[in-house]
This record gives structure tokens, sequence and C-alpha cells, in this order.
């Protein structure tokens, strides 16, 4: 009951909240979403560009083989908008990126959200409006 | 000649008349909208979409965001407003595309090859760093508008301009055929009615494949309601494709945040998102 609440409550502000949206293609023909992945790794470049911002982080596999992830984000007037700035992810940077791989098979993903050293969690997906109710909750 | 000579001149303006019009929105609590004879209503500013259309009919106009689409790109269901009875984004009885049977055909094909696609053509021209055309571009994103006199212009956040005339000038040559077509015009009392011919048939309604033909002719009428209120109502004729006019609808609210900007969007700048679809299409059928 609580949480239909909140869910409607986060519907209605979001009615009334004048966030740009920007959803605009068939993510799902590009990402799987039956192949959730979670990817623990070392950020390698992060790429501010349009129409999607890229992370790449290198992540170790079981056999202890690096693969370099690349991770589609919403776009940086989005980021931006959202709060993110140049600093915000640095080269080196212990990540923790939650998304969805690829469709080709090739170690990319789209991005759900990202947890900094620190513990913030970021919100990456494209198609939100970057509303606060939308944005993940801090573990 | 003379007419593309006054719009270039107009364009080469608007960057020093978008700082204008920015600073007087900004210094100032929102404006009566109440109109003299003489007068029409200013709407300058930026607005974004806040009702009857949300992104998932900017999806797909008929039936939203699919679920497995909602699941990647973390939206939440309850943000939905597709299924709503009160919620009139397509003004048939059936709140369908009146198309005709040949069309209907052609747009269930379309979009089963956009959730799937595997050549360029299956993909919709904002994904491909186009434009999104008229009237696509008024469901997706916010805008700004200037209005200057004998012209309102309209700035879209996701790319795409329009330049609307409001001198009464004869449309250009049906020959001649443009993303945004060609804008005229007038005001009846708050309400702008903006007569729109000239349009190609590259831009989609949504990405579902929801199309017209290039003898698309639109009626838009937007409506200033209020200070921070903008509705929008579209009639789309189009005798190739449907089997009678037809209207969309949406409404819009001013953006006062403060110091808001509309930014640079340069698609083409990094798009990888159509080589990995097709990168999957190849994979999913090896040939």
């Amino acid at each position: 009951m609580r949480r239909t609440t909140v869910v409607l409550l986060a519907g209605l502000v979001l009615a009334f909240t004048g966030r740009t949206i920007s959803a605009h293609h068939a993510f799902a023909a590009e990402f799987d979403v039956n192949k959730p992945v979670t990817l623990r790794g070392t950020v390698t470049k992060v790429e501010l560009i349009n129409p999607h911002g890229w992370l790449h982080v290198d992540v170790a596999g079981s056999d202890g083989k690096m693969t370099n992830w690349a991770i589609e984000t919403t776009g940086p007037n989005q980021l931006l908008r959202r709060g993110w700035r140049k600093e915000t992810v640095q080269i080196g940077f212990e990540v923790v990126v939650q998304g969805f791989q690829a469709r080709d098979g090739s170690p990319t993903a789209n991005g759900t959200s990202v947890t900094l050293p620190n513990g913030q969690k970021l919100f990456l997906s494209s198609a939100g409006t970057g509303a606060p109710e939308e944005q993940p909750k801090k573990n | 000649m003379f007419r593309s000579a006054i719009v270039g001149a107009i364009l080469a303006l608007v960057p020093a008349a978008i700082p204008a019009a920015v600073a007087g929105q900004q210094a100032a609590a929102p404006k009566p909208t109440a109109r003299t004879s003489v007068a029409p209503p200013d709407f300058q500013g930026y607005w974004q979409g806040s009702g009857y259309a949300t992104v998932d009919e900017a999806y797909d106009l008929e039936n939203g965001m699919p679920e497995n689409e909602r699941i990647i790109t973390g939206r939440s269901a309850a943000t939905t407003r597709t299924k709503r009875a009160d919620v009139v984004v397509i003004d048939t009885p059936d709140r369908k595309i009146p198309y005709q049977p040949w069309a209907l055909a052609l747009r269930d094909q379309l979009a089963k090859a956009a959730y799937a696609p595997t050549k360029l053509e299956d993909i919709d021209s904002l994904t491909r760093c186009f434009q999104m055309g008229v009237p696509r571009q008024s469901f997706l994103g916010g805008f700004q508008v200037v209005q200057m006199p004998g012209y309102v212009f309209i700035a879209h956040g996701n790319g795409g301009a329009r330049t609307i005339s409001l001198d009464g000038r004869p449309h250009l040559d049906s020959k001649i055929k443009l993303w945004a077509g060609d804008s005229v015009g007038h005001w009846e009392g708050n309400t702008l009615v903006v007569d729109v011919t000239n349009i190609n048939e590259h831009g989609w309604y949504d990405v579902a494949g929801n199309f017209h033909s290039d003898n698309l002719h639109l009626v838009e009428r937007w409506t200033v309601v209020d200070a921070n209120t903008l509705r929008y109502e579209v009639l789309n004729d189009d005798p190739k494709v449907f089997t009678k006019p037809w209207i969309l609808k949406n409404e819009y609210k001013r953006n006062t945040e403060e110091g808001y900007e509309q930014w640079e969007n340069s698609c083409f700048e990094g798009e990888r998102g159509v080589q990995l679809m097709l990168n999957a299409a190849k994979r999913a059928n090896p040939q």
C-alpha cells in the first residue's frame, strides 16, 4: 500500500514538473533486457558527447582477464542537469555500473546507474526525465 | 530569393534576440497574457511537455512504451499515462490513427522492423541524427519560443527549428519538401493558427513507425491558456495515407527553472547506437 502511494506520488510529481524529456530511440533494439550486468572496475575514459555519453571501464573477469566495457549514458546535457560535472567521474575511479548488455554481444552496455568510490549512486538512464523521484535510492 | 534573404536575416538575428528575451523572462514574474486587439499574447520563453503526451506517447503514439524498453531505460510504469481514459492524444473514437488499410499494413511492418532493425531505413530519423520533422518535434523535448514582428520562431531542444511567418504569404512551391515544412500563421484571439505544408515524408510521428506521406497538411493551434500553460492541437490531413483528418493533442508548461538555458545537442557528434542495432541484427541472423 505504502509502495503504491509512493509510486503514485512520483507519477503525480512528474506530471507537474517541467523537466526535459529525452527518450528517443528503441534501446531494446540495441540492448538486451534479458542480460542485466553489474560491472565492477576502473574507469579508463569518460566521453561527454552527444547524443549519449560513454564511460569506459576495465573489468576483470573470473579468469583474471581484463575487458574494457563501454557504458552508454544519457546525453551530456541531461547529465549536467542532474548535477554531473566533468570531475564527477574521473579516470582511475573504482566504480560499480549496473545496466544491460548490447545485443551484439560486445562488451557494451546501457548504463542504469554508476556507484562512485564515495558511495554516491548516479542515475545514467537515457529515457528518464531527470526528476528527483526518478533517481535511484542511495545505498 | 527575396524570401530566403529575409529568413536568413531573421535567423541571423536570433542569437542576438534570445539573450534579451531570456533576460526579460527571468527578471520579472510571469506576465499576464491578456491581449489587446493589436498585440498578440507574449508566450516567449522555454516550454516543456506536461500533459496529454508523455515520453510514452512520444515513443509510440498509439501504444506507449513497450515493457522491455521501460526496464532498460529505468522508467517507472507509474509515469505512463498512455492507458488513462482521460488522456486524449489522438482524438479519434478508438484513439488510433485512421490509416487506410494498405497504410496500416505498412505501419505494422515498419513498427516490427523498428524494434529489430536490419537496415538504416528501419530506424527512425531522430535516432539516425536527422531531424524529427513536424509534428513530431512538438511531442518530444522542450522548446524555446521567440517572437519577433512578423514571425514566431521555435527552437527545439532535441534539434530542429521552426520559422512561422505571420504575414499571410503564400506557401512555397509544392515541389519543395522540408523536415519542418513551410509554416504560415495568424492569431485568432489567444490562439496561433499555423498552416503547414511542404513537409517531407522522412519524419515519422514516433519511434514505432507511425508515418505520413509528403502530402501531409497540418493545421496547428497553439493556444496560450495562461502565462504558464500552452495547449497544442494539430489537425493531420493526408488523403494518401489516412481515411480522414485526425487531431493530435499536447500541452506544455512554462519552464520556470531559474537560469534555465537550452543547450546544443549535436546528435551526430558521437552517435553509435545505430551501428549497435545493426550489429545485433547481424548477430541474430548471420548470413
